[in-house]
C-alpha cells in the first residue's frame, strides 16, 4: 500500500485530553479566555508547544508567553511530547487525561 | 472531498467527552488508520445503522472480528479495556463495524478541528487554521 503518506499525523494513534482552566477566571474576563471546548483529541506526537499554539488561537491571546500549559500546576516542557506526557504522568488512569492552562494577565504598560 | 492536506497537525474540539478512537490495521492493503466504533457513534448520534449507512455513504466503514480488533487495540500503551470488560468475553465469531475517523465524522459529531502546519526544523508555523 501507499506507504509515503504513511507517517502522517493523521494516522498516528491519537490522545483525548481535558483542558481546564487553572484558577478561577477574573471578574472582567470571565468568558473571553476561557477554552470553550474543552475536550481535545491529537496526535501522541504533538508536543506541549503545539498545543500551546493553537490553544492562543482558540482563546484569543496573540502573545504565547501568556499561556502555559500546566499538569498538576506544573509547567511542561515544550518539546515533551503527548505520549510521553502519557506515560510519565496518566499510565493506567481512564481516558481523557486532565491538562490545565494558565493565562498570565498582561501587565498594562 | 477531503482537501489533501500533506502532514498537518490536527486538534480536534469538542464541549463532549471524545468517543474512543482505536487505531487499527483492518486489511493488508492499508496501513493502520483511527477508527471509532459504529456502536459508539450511533449512540452518540441516536440515529439507527440503517440511516446512518444511507445518510452518510461515503463514510468508510469495515469489519473486524472482535479478537483481532482487541489484540491489536490492546497493544498501544494508551489503550485500556472498557470499565467491567472481561477479556473472557472476546468472541471470536463476533465482528464489530468500524467507520473511519475523518474531518467529516468529527463534524457530525459536533466537534472542530483546527490545523496547524508546523514545520519541524524551523519554529515559525503556518498556521491552516480552518476551524
Amino acid at each position: 500500500f501507499d506507504h509515503s503518506k504513511a507517517h502522517y499525523y493523521r494516522y498516528d494513534e491519537q490522545v483525548s485530553l481535558c483542558l481546564e482552566r487553572h484558577g478561577s477566571s477574573l471578574g472582567k474576563e470571565k468568558g473571553k479566555l476561557v477554552l470553550q471546548q474543552k475536550y481535545v483529541r491529537c496526535s501522541v506526537r504533538a508536543e506541549i508547544r503545539h498545543l500551546r499554539r493553537v490553544l492562543c488561537h482558540r482563546i484569543n491571546v496573540l502573545d504565547q508567553q501568556q499561556v502555559q500549559i500546566l499538569f498538576d500546576n506544573e509547567p511542561l516542557p515544550e518539546h515533551m511530547t503527548m505520549k510521553q506526557l502519557w506515560l510519565l504522568r496518566w499510565y493506567g488512569k481512564p481516558t481523557p487525561m486532565i491538562l490545565q492552562y494558565s493565562v498570565k494577565e498582561k501587565r498594562g504598560r | 472531498e477531503e482537501e489533501e492536506y500533506d502532514d498537518v497537525l490536527e486538534f480536534e474540539f469538542s464541549d463532549n467527552p471524545l468517543l474512543p478512537c482505536y487505531n487499527i490495521q483492518v486489511s493488508l492493503s492499508q496501513g493502520p488508520r483511527n477508527w471509532l466504533l459504529l456502536t459508539d457513534v450511533l449512540r452518540r448520534l441516536k440515529v439507527s445503522a440503517r440511516i446512518f449507512r444511507s445518510s452518510f455513504p461515503h463514510i468508510e466503514n469495515a469489519n473486524i472480528s472482535e479478537a483481532e480488533f482487541y489484540r491489536q487495540a490492546s497493544l498501544s500503551q494508551l489503550f485500556t479495556y472498557p470499565e467491567n470488560f472481561e477479556t473472557r468475553d472476546i468472541d471470536n465469531k463476533e465482528t464489530l463495524e468500524l467507520v473511519e475517523f475523518t474531518s467529516k465524522l468529527q463534524e457530525l459529531l459536533g466537534s472542530s478541528v483546527t490545523y496547524l502546519y508546523s514545520d519541524n526544523e524551523v519554529e515559525i508555523y503556518n498556521e491552516l487554521l480552518k476551524d
